[in-house]
């Protein structure tokens, strides 16, 4: 896995456009912390990062919550190799000048407590689904259609003089 | 015919519930003939999936 080479900031291909007056690019850090942290001191981790971003103007900010990872991430430790399992994720978006950006990259690459992290250019923007996705496939979708249940038809009250009549109607 | 206005024109990899329905029960991506995506869209798609699954949101695979 090349790891190490993918966290690398990607450049993604749409420009940062910018309603406000700041005109510097707009790039998100995602990243994990190791989930040996206790719970109060994800904070403290949290305004290191901040910190380490200077005069950056921040735009989005969500704090980590610890989730189960996909796979067990692996990284070498003192002596034999760290695995974890789980992680705070969390991620910070916000524009800083391009000349800044190595910096930061090292500084949270030299986080102990950073277990992986991702940079990224973006857009100020939210990424939000817009609507659902088009999804052409029924067969992983998974949903069953189900028959709309009969509406049962109710009888109507009718009379005994009435019903003779519409039998004598039908013998007739 | 292509989804020309489809709402994958911006995706993000922390999305992973839009991100699933374009994988198959393998995690692979799916093709562009499944996808019914665009071009520009498809490899938004991938570069997301991508990031995804070294965030380990996604895994690279499932057995």
């Amino acid at each position: 896995m090349a790891d190490e080479s993918r966290s690398a900031q990607a450049e993604q291909s749409q420009a940062s456009s910018t309603p406000s007056g700041d005109s510097r690019p707009v790039y998100e850090i995602g990243y994990h912390l190791v989930p040996t942290l206790a719970e109060d001191k994800v904070q403290a981790e949290v305004a290191k990062i901040r910190k380490m971003l200077g005069n950056a103007e921040i735009i989005t900010d969500e704090t980590p919550r610890k989730m189960t990872l996909s796979y067990v991430v692996e990284r070498p430790g003192a002596g034999r190799r760290e695995k974890y399992g789980e992680a705070y994720f969390g991620f910070i978006k916000f524009a800083i000048d391009k000349e800044h950006i190595n910096e930061i990259e090292q500084k949270l690459r030299a986080m102990r407590e950073v277990l992986r992290y991702l940079l990224i250019q973006t857009v100020r923007e939210e990424i939000a689904p817009t609507r659902r996705a088009v999804f052409t496939s029924d067969r992983l979708e998974g949903e069953t259609i189900k028959k709309p249940a009969a509406v049962e038809e109710k009888a109507a009250e009718v009379s005994e003089e009435e019903l003779d009549k519409s039998i004598d109607a039908i013998v007739a | 015919m292509k989804e020309s206005l489809n709402p994958i024109q911006r995706i993000d990899y922390k999305d992973i519930e839009t991100l699933k329905k374009f994988l198959n029960p393998h995690g692979k991506i799916m093709p562009r003939r499944r996808t019914m995506l665009t071009a520009a869209s498809q490899r938004n798609l991938a570069e997301a999936v991508k990031r995804a699954r070294f965030m380990a949101l996604i895994p690279y695979i499932v057995r």
